[in-house]
């Protein structure tokens, strides 16, 4: 029995290195291409002159100023929404739990339409719209797990209760805010469909980024109680785990992941639904290496998803194209034959 | 080892359990037992730190275990539960070495000695078989093995296993009861489990305890604790309760509250003579068939004594495993007198039982019908250095009948009035 436990306990050492250093690669590749790609394409010999002695010609400044921030920032935000996403259909046990679940988005969403109606996103350098998006989402994310809270313990179904509710009612106020935006209302809706247009700041992006990533670490710190939790709840405290942590770690450090992406995005949909069921279909439902490679998977797509957006046109909405072309490859993923042994 | 003292434990105010005190040795296999709803579960669950006592205290080596670092009980204790799905299809391999979780830390992977532990779990369990297989694609009885490999990984010294064999078939829960009983003595465990079945309880356990309406009602051995007097007034059902002939250990018999058989409706009477279980296929049958039946020279714990005495009838009975004394047998003959038909079924004779063939020899004296079922020949079941053989042969010469089988002699009475 020595051998096949040898190769067991390679396997999750070599998968997650394999994982990280393949889908990293891809990752990296993506990021250099698409930054690349474009209505203008950008010669590499442009791009190495310039970031050897500073930016001067037109095209390095779209390359350092338009292209790659925008680039990054689709990374952050897909590596944000699967990674949120993954974590919470393993908390909820839920296959169609996903970050939009805890409200989190229609917390934003009202936020965000707030300051376009109220006209505060000039507000902290034009940062405005992201900061008061991002915290009403995060409030939001506070007053479900509120009413979630049961008399000791959250209770997971009446959190997606609570967050379903809570949910509809943001959404609710986010209509009635629509019907009085007048002019502005164009650019609610535009928000509403998720786009990674016009937010090419960097100080923004850098934000977001370090949010996020300070979010999928502690995230991660989480994976394997999530997968004892695959057990049940009564189980996973029997096997140590204290679940009410857990319960309240990751709904939390989800929620922030989700409002920082979605206070920079918009309302992207599917990446963060449909991103983990395929990386669990490639990977098999271990959050160690699940997490990571829903991570990178979402960031590259979300990439190639916005590259491809912007050669339609330049502020077609992303999230538009992410369901369009996400939803067919799901159908495709249930209708093979589950993960082999 | 593990200790609950006195324990209150309830869901919000509502105590389900109340001033439960249990103690688990080292080595010991113990069993709780009682009725559905009496709280066993939720002792289970208190008893590894998933709910908290209203009152009282569970103690593992003296300490409070509500005090301990849930980590540091999840390595000295492990529990498998009742419910076992699981919500993705992990690998058996992986649910097991899940039973690590507890030795690493928080970014920890397993080293190799956590996986030869979980190798060697699955080989005690027979799970390495389908190591590589999903977990929910197995069984109900391999899920419930693989979720003793995982427990067993743990390494813990207390075992606690909430129905283990629910849900699963006899041969399955032998299977696990077997498992775990072995365990338990290779690696000096304290167990415990909870069994909703009294008959496997008793054959598996050192020490039972039984619960009625959130109290524990009795403790001891399985002889102490099943018993007639318990069961009723736990399960406020009347039983019989007789000792396991090989095992020595009480074992249940259920009886019916309807009533037992269909009244007699017909004059003639038959008296049975039978034992060692020759006699259960006819008794039931000549009972539906309207006749009044009795019963005679039976051991009690022979199939053909239950049978005769769940459908209530007369009998001439016998201590178990006794030859048949004077006083049976004058019992024995007293029936078959007052019968119109005597049927000696084919009952192995030795020296003990011999008065059976003498009781019919003396009602065919007196005229009764006898009919003789020869099945299997009387040549073969003949321990008495042919002195059965040789009453069989003057009971016939007395103008016996002889059937070849019980259907036969079925046959021949059934148009009686």
């Amino acid at each position: 029995m020595i051998a096949p436990a040898a190769g067991a306990r390679r396997s999750l050492l070599a998968r997650l290195t394999a994982l990280v250093v393949g889908l990293g690669a891809v990752l990296l590749l993506t990021l250099a291409l698409a930054a690349n790609i474009g209505a203008q394409p950008i010669p590499l010999s442009v791009i190495f002159e310039s970031a050897r002695r500073g930016a001067e010609s037109k095209l390095a400044e779209i390359f350092w100023h338009l292209r790659l921030p925008r680039v990054a920032l689709g990374a952050t935000v897909g590596m944000a929404l699967t990674v949120a996403g993954a974590s919470l259909q393993g908390l909820l046990m839920n296959p169609l739990a996903d970050p939009y679940l805890v409200g989190v988005s229609a917390g934003a969403a009202l936020g965000a339409s707030a300051a376009v109606v109220f006209h505060l996103g000039v507000l902290l350098g034009g940062a405005g719209k992201c900061v008061i998006a991002f915290g009403s989402g995060a409030l939001t994310m506070v007053l479900v797990l509120w009413l979630a809270r049961g008399r000791r313990q959250i209770e997971r179904d009446s959190f997606i209760l609570a967050g379903v509710v809570v949910g509809s009612f943001m959404w609710a106020l986010v209509t009635l805010l629509m019907t009085l935006a007048g002019q502005d209302l164009q650019m609610i809706v535009f928000w509403l469909m998720g786009s990674l247009y016009g937010q090419v700041d960097w100080l923004v992006v850098g934000v977001a980024a370090a949010l996020v990533a300070v979010g999928c670490i502690a995230l991660y710190s989480y994976a394997r109680d999530l997968n004892l939790l695959a057990l049940g709840e009564e189980q996973a405290r029997q096997l140590g785990v204290e679940t009410e942590r857990l319960k309240l770690g990751v709904i939390l450090f989800s929620a922030l992941i989700t409002a920082a992406a979605v206070s920079v995005s918009g309302v992207i949909g599917f990446v963060g639904l449909v991103v983990p069921h395929i990386a669990r279909k490639l990977v098999g439902p271990d959050h160690r290496v699940l997490l990571p490679a829903a991570g990178l998977i979402g960031a590259a797509f979300l990439v190639w998803a916005d590259t491809l957006a912007r050669l339609i046109a330049e502020i077609f909405p992303v999230g538009v194209l992410t369901s369009l072309l996400g939803a067919p490859f799901f159908f495709y993923l249930l209708k093979r034959r589950p993960r082999p042994a | 080892m593990l200790e609950a003292l006195a324990i209150t434990v309830g869901y919000g105010d509502q105590p389900v359990v109340q001033e439960a005190t249990l103690s688990l040795a080292r080595g010991q296999f113990v069993g709780l037992v009682g009725p559905n709803g009496c709280g066993k579960s939720t002792v289970v669950r208190a008893l590894s730190r998933v709910l908290r006592p209203l009152r009282g205290q569970v103690l593992l080596d003296s300490v409070d275990i509500y005090r301990m670092a849930p980590r540091d009980l999840a390595r000295r204790l492990a529990v498998v539960a009742q419910d076992n799905t699981v919500s993705f299809d992990f690998s058996v391999r992986e649910v097991v070495l899940m039973g690590r979780a507890p030795h690493l830390g928080r970014f920890g992977i397993e080293r190799a000695r956590d996986c030869d532990i979980a190798a060697e779990a699955m080989e005690l369990t027979h799970t390495s078989l389908f190591a590589e297989r999903s977990i929910t694609s197995l069984s109900g009885g391999e899920r419930q093995r693989c979720m003793i490999a995982r427990a067993l990984a743990q390494e813990p010294e207390v075992l606690l296993l909430d129905e283990p064999t629910a849900h699963l078939d006899i041969n399955h829960q032998i299977e696990i009861l077997d498992l775990a009983r072995m365990l338990t003595a290779r690696r000096g465990l304290a167990t415990l489990v909870v069994l909703h079945d009294l008959n496997l309880a008793s054959q598996y356990c050192d020490l039972l305890a039984l619960m009625a309406e959130g109290r524990i009602a009795a403790t001891g051995s399985p002889r102490e604790v099943v018993t007639e007097e318990h069961i009723r007034a736990a399960y406020r059902t009347d039983v019989h309760v007789r000792m396991h002939p090989t095992s020595d250990r009480p074992y249940v018999r259920l009886l019916s509250r309807l009533p037992s058989a269909p009244l007699a409706t017909r004059r003639t009477k038959i008296h049975l003579i039978c034992g060692a279980g020759t006699g259960v296929p006819l008794m039931r049958r000549l009972r539906q068939l309207g006749f009044a039946v009795s019963v005679g020279a039976v051991n009690v714990a022979d199939s053909d004594q239950a049978e005769a005495e769940a459908l209530d009838l007369p009998r001439a009975e016998e201590a178990p495993f006794s030859p048949v004394t004077e006083e049976t047998h004058r019992r024995n003959c007293e029936l078959a007198r007052a019968a119109d038909v005597v049927i000696v079924t084919g009952i192995p004779f030795g020296a003990g039982n011999l008065a059976n063939l003498e009781a019919a020899v003396r009602a065919r004296g007196v005229g009764r019908r006898v009919l003789l079922v020869d099945d299997p020949p009387i040549a073969g079941r003949d321990f008495t250095d042919g002195e059965a053989t040789s009453l069989q042969r003057q009971i016939l010469n007395a103008g016996a009948e002889v059937c070849r089988d019980a259907t036969e002699a079925l046959a021949r009475v059934e148009n009686l009035p």
